[in-house]
């Protein structure tokens, strides 16, 4: 019996290793970072270009692209990318197909996608989509100036460069940014006026009012919680209740562990601290778990799987949180169905900073594996420049989906909602040139938005991205930790809130904090001496 | 090696009957095997499975470094123990039942409605669940306190959970294997058990000593397959039900939850298929064990 | 049916049946219950409300939404029991195949392939080098058989399979082997057809594996035309969610599609067909199987 096992268990070796060998050499097909793949005839990407005509870039070759998406496929998409190949096709001499990762699973298919080594040309990128740790890891063909100024001339002059520096990494280029100033970082409220009305709170302006308003709420209304958070919805309560009284910014991307503060108009770059070892961040969790024995939230808020804004819309939250354009657009829902119920959007902290979101946070990268890298950046530029083709992609077709009612403006058509506007990574060439605004777009919105435009700050530590590579295993095991505590105090789970930050000191020094932390501080150190001037 | 190959020439048939299985999961499970190699890869996108480099173990070291990596391999591997035993025992209950009790109608209804968990996701299945025993509005403390009861956080309790989720596992998949068991029993020949009543035998005894004797080679097969999965948990139970609620994570926290949470901020390959290769070589290493073990009680039962 | 005399035992036995079938089938049924009461409440209901056990704001909203697409559905409908009726067919049969060769006890070498099986399912690549070998080298994109094909062997079945098998006597094939018949003979005309019980199951269990699969969909398919129905019914609400996505990039009031109660009509919609065969189905599962008559 045993020796036919350990015959058995050798041929099976010998199998794997056969295995091996031969689809080790069949495994040649995917280009080492040193050359960039090109397409026989198309145009190369090095800058000094032999052909006759010096400016005219080669098109005569047709090429079918590849787009990758982070979204399922909405309704008319193949309708609205039919027009886009028409005008494609004619311009470029190129068509594109789109391939849609849907929502179910996007996170693990994504690289799985990136690695399959399939053709893709044009990708949708962003940080939240670990574009620099894709881009590090070498799924992304590399993006020179040269290159920009060659096949997107118009994004080369319009596009300011310090979007392109937030991309890169370790000096290079992986992806063009989108250039729309979003403020969807800070966070508000929206309360019912009706209600703070009925039990006697004549203002809600400050954190404090904010707390009379949910008591009154909790004690009188019991068929709604005050703030009624579930699942990861206690992340707004760090935004809100910690980052913004205190003026902290985050810093590094990822999991955010260390930030700087914001004092007397400047960042404080020097002083660089982990939040979680503040006095204040102690206040905030008591606060919190005061909050929490008051009911303003569910005791199972952390396994609840619904939106605070959802509730808010049906009457189950008092609160809602968003950012400005989500509150606002709950209250309008909200109106829809509850004409009666009066609704304000309140920005607690008026004095704190306000940011744009990163330039990042929505992007195009051209995949190492693209069949012609020249005709994907041309292509982008069209959708980026040539207002037809952004029409296209970002609102749909004239007349079914949108009517225009000029520059920048727009209406929904009958069709709206086979192809909502911005609904599909399309996010990744967004610029302010085109964008186009809905007529029903709430005016609350564009007031307040008005109002923080001449005051926004923007932090030398956007473009600051912690590269993991040489502490992987302990980042991910201390940003495990972190996850964990930051659900336990952002909803007040335990009475013993210094007890709960000494047990988690104590998780992250075994998972090897210190490691991370000193890391952490030499790359930051580095970057803000190579920045600061 | 030539006794091998001249025996298979005799068998040619035979040989021929096994080939298209045989080149099935050559395909579709060796080939990919080799790239379990990217374990012990630092994975690079541009340089593939094969040419990226190797780091050793490193990729492993996120899932030791917190000193939590025996406690979540200890709860996997209870709670599965947990799983075959109840739903084992839950299966071969009902299918004997089924076999034996009188009344067609009832049994045909209840065999199918069974079934009907096992087409329930977890996601859906989560949102009832949530909606059943959430503190505030859950129905089951809603019946508490119409019968003048104290509302129970059951989601924050570590003891409801364990039982729970092995109330949960069983309603998903006791009907599914109470069917293989049928089966089995459907096996047998009933002569033997037509016999035995004639003697004098109660249905009790016959079931004792004709029926589940007879579904004990079943029973091993089954459990043997369970076992080689005693690593793996199903991460759609543990996820979707329990939520991310940290308060009982030393309860309900199993390898493939653990991991998840781990690699949620990276997305690296090489560590993913670390964790993977660690639950692999602990079900190789538990059912090479338990094999010998069946095999030098009752080699017939043995799986290989 | 034979008669059973009612003694004590038996009614007994009964009585035990009846309680425990009851409680489970009664566990069972209620959230299978609350997905059909879900499926036909409003939306806002549901999000202030939750999920309850009898209707209160009766809707059929999330029906129509899905209906909206009923072509669409109806093809997926098609494709699924195309790629379901072909993969059981196959996949039972190469796995029975195989079964009965590895519990041929003259086959000398059957515990090497059966370790040779059973290996692969403890170890795998895990799933980038799978997805790798489907995509790049098997040209998996947008064809039908990359539905059909991963699925057909599944070695637990194959192992059930054998297990089942080996309780034939020997002495069946043996006199079918004097009389002449090759071993493929022999296996599709009598060992077949005394095996129907476990190839009712296995079929069954393949079948459904088949129906409910919306994964290779998801990695393999871009078409809708080619989707399973599972995954097909998932990007009606996976677009809904886009929706909700779009609104937060755009700050436009969107009429967002009625989410949580789709969900649960979407459950309805693939179940159905299976509640509506699984009684024909059932029949299989027939007591008396005759080994002793060929034993004679």
């Amino acid at each position: 019996m045993r020796k036919s096992f350990k015959s058995v268990s050798s041929v099976l070796v010998l199998l794997i290793l056969l295995m091996t060998l031969i689809t080790g050499c069949g495994q040649n097909n995917t280009p080492s970072a040193g050359n960039q793949p090109s397409a026989p005839g198309s145009s190369g990407q090095t800058p000094s270009e032999t052909s006759k005509d010096p400016d005219a870039i080669d098109i005569s070759k047709p090429v079918k692209l590849t787009m990758l998406f982070v979204g399922d496929k909405v309704a008319d998409q193949d309708l609205v990318y039919e027009e886009v190949n028409k005008l494609a096709k004619e311009d470029l001499n190129c068509t594109v197909a789109v391939k849609n990762l849907s929502w179910a699973d996007y996170q693990q298919q994504y690289p799985l996608v990136l690695a399959s080594g399939e053709q893709l040309d044009l990708v949708y990128a962003a940080e939240w989509l670990n574009y620099f740790d894709h881009a590090r890891k070498g799924a992304f063909h590399e993006i020179t100036m040269e290159d920009i100024e060659k096949y997107m001339p118009i994004t080369y002059k319009e596009q300011d460069k310090a979007s392109f520096e937030q991309a890169m990494v370790d000096g290079k280029l992986y992806m063009i940014p989108n250039y729309q100033f979003e403020y969807n970082v800070y966070r508000l409220v929206g309360i019912r006026t009706d209600l703070a009305k009925k039990y006697g709170i004549t203002e809600v302006k400050t954190i404090e009012d904010l707390e009379k308003y949910c008591e009154a709420i909790a004690q009188n209304e019991k068929e709604m919680f005050a703030i009624a958070h579930e699942g990861s919805g206690g992340n707004d309560n760090f935004a809100v209740f910690f980052r913004q009284p205190n003026q902290i910014y985050m810093v590094g991307g990822g999991y955010t562990i260390f930030g700087i503060k914001y004092v007397n108009g400047e960042f404080d770059y020097e002083n660089l601290f982990n939040v979680y070892n503040t006095p204040e961040f102690v206040e905030y969790a008591k606060m919190m778990r005061r909050w929490a024995e008051k009911g303003f939230w569910s005791k199972n808020a952390a396994s609840g799987q619904g939106k605070i804004n959802d509730l808010f819309i049906a009457g189950k939250s008092a609160v809602d949180v968003w950012h400005v354009g989500g509150v606002a657009q709950d209250i309008e829902k909200a109106l829809i169905d509850h004409p009666d119920w009066e609704m304000d959007i309140i920005d607690l902290t008026p004095e704190a900073f306000k940011t744009v979101n990163k330039f990042t946070n929505n992007g195009v990268a051209v995949s190492i594996n693209t069949v012609d890298f020249g005709r994907s950046l041309m292509l982008l530029e069209k959708f980026k420049n040539d207002q037809r083709y952004f029409d296209l992609t970002c609102v749909g077709i004239e007349g079914k989906h949108y009517i225009d009612l000029g520059p920048n403006k727009f209406r929904p058509g009958p069709d709206a909602n086979n192809f909502p506007i911005y609904g599909t990574s399309m996010w990744g060439w967004i610029s302010e040139k085109f964008r186009r605004v809905s007529e029903t777009e709430p005016k609350q919105l564009r007031e307040l938005i008005n109002k923080w435009i001449p005051n926004v700050v923007y932090p030398l530590t956007d473009n600051f991205i912690f590269d993991d590579s040489n502490v992987k295993s302990e980042y991910a095991a201390v940003s495990n930790v972190i996850k964990t505590y930051n659900t336990i105090f952002d909803l007040g789970m335990v009475d013993d809130v210094e007890g709960a930050l000494a047990e988690m000191r104590d998780k992250l020094n075994k998972a090897g904090f210190e490691k991370v932390e000193a890391e952490f501080r030499k790359q930051y150190n580095e970057f803000i001496k190579a920045n600061a001037n | 090696m030539s006794s091998f190959i001249r025996h298979l020439k005799r068998k040619k048939v035979l040989l021929l009957m096994l080939m298209p299985a045989f080149i099935h999961v050559l395909i579709f499970s060796y080939l990919p095997m080799a790239g379990s190699i990217l374990a012990f890869k630092q994975f690079r996108y541009n340089l593939g499975i094969f040419k990226s480099p190797w780091v050793g173990f490193d990729n492993f070291r996120f899932f030791f470094i917190s000193g939590d990596a025996l406690h979540v391999t200890v709860n996997t591997l209870l709670y599965n123990l947990a799983f075959i035993t109840v739903n084992n025992f839950l299966e071969i209950s009902f299918a004997i039942i089924l076999s034996e009790m009188s009344g067609r109608i009832f049994k045909k209804i209840t065999q199918s409605v069974m079934f009907l968990p096992y087409f329930i996701s977890w996601v859906i299945a989560g949102v009832i669940v949530y909606n059943f025993f959430n503190y505030e509005f859950g129905v089951f403390n809603g019946i508490m306190k119409t019968l003048g009861l104290p509302p129970v956080d059951v989601y924050n309790s570590a003891n409801w959970w364990r039982v729970l989720l092995v109330f949960f596992s069983a309603w998903k998949n006791v009907g599914y294997g109470t069917i293989v068991y049928l089966s089995a029993i459907m096996g047998i020949d009933h002569e033997m058990f037509d016999a035995a009543e004639i003697d004098g035998a109660n249905l009790y005894q016959r079931i004792r000593h004709i029926m589940l004797p007879c579904m004990v080679p079943t029973m091993m097969i089954l459990l043997l397959l369970s076992v080689s999965n005693i690593f793996r948990g199903d991460f759609g139970l543990f996820y979707q039900l329990v939520g991310t609620n940290p308060l009982v994570y030393d309860a309900t926290d199993i390898i493939d939850t653990y991991v998840f949470r781990s690699l949620m901020t990276s997305s690296d390959i090489g560590m993913a298929a670390a964790a993977g290769l660690y639950q692999s070589v602990m079900c190789f290493v538990t059912i090479l064990i338990v094999n010998k073990i069946v095999k030098r009680i009752q080699s017939d039962y043995a799986l290989f | 049916m034979r008669k059973r005399r009612k003694t004590t035992d038996v009614i007994s036995f009964n009585i035990i049946g009846y309680i425990m079938l009851s409680i489970f089938s009664f566990v069972c049924i209620l959230p299978f219950w609350m997905i059909i009461v879900g499926s036909i409440t409003s939306e806002s209901y549901i999000t202030a409300h939750g999920y309850s056990i009898m209707p209160v704001e009766f809707s059929t909203e999330s029906f129509k939404y899905i209906m909206n697409d009923a072509t669409g559905i109806l093809r997926a409908y098609g494709v699924t029991t195309l790629v379901t009726v072909t993969g059981t067919f196959f996949g039972v049969f190469i796995n029975a195949m195989a079964a009965y060769v590895l519990q041929r006890k003259d086959f000398r070498f059957r515990n090497f392939f059966s370790f040779y099986f059973f290996f692969t399912t403890l170890f795998s690549g895990g799933l980038v080098p799978w997805y790798i070998l489907c995509v790049k080298y098997l040209h998996f994109k947008d064809r039908i058989y990359a539905l059909i094909l991963p699925g057909l062997v599944s070695v637990w079945n194959m192992l059930i399979i054998k297990g089942f098998l080996g309780g034939i006597p020997d002495a069946v094939s043996e006199s079918a082997h004097i009389d002449g018949a090759n071993d493929f003979r022999i296996f599709i005309q009598i060992i077949l057809p005394l095996a129907k019980p476990v190839i009712a199951t296995i079929s069954l269990f393949t079948a459904l594996n088949y129906w409910n699969d919306w994964y290779n969909s998801m990695l393999f398919i871009n078409n809708e035309k080619l989707f399973m129905l599972q995954f097909y019914l998932y990007k009606l609400i996976g677009s809904a969610q886009g929706l909700q996505i779009a609104a937060d990039k755009a700050g436009v009031v969107i009429e967002r599609p009625p989410i949580q109660s789709t969900k649960m009509a979407m459950t309805l919609i693939v179940i159905g067909p299976i509640i509506f065969l699984y009684p024909f189905v059932q029949k299989y599962f027939v007591k008396g199987i005759t080994i002793g008559a060929i034993k004679g």
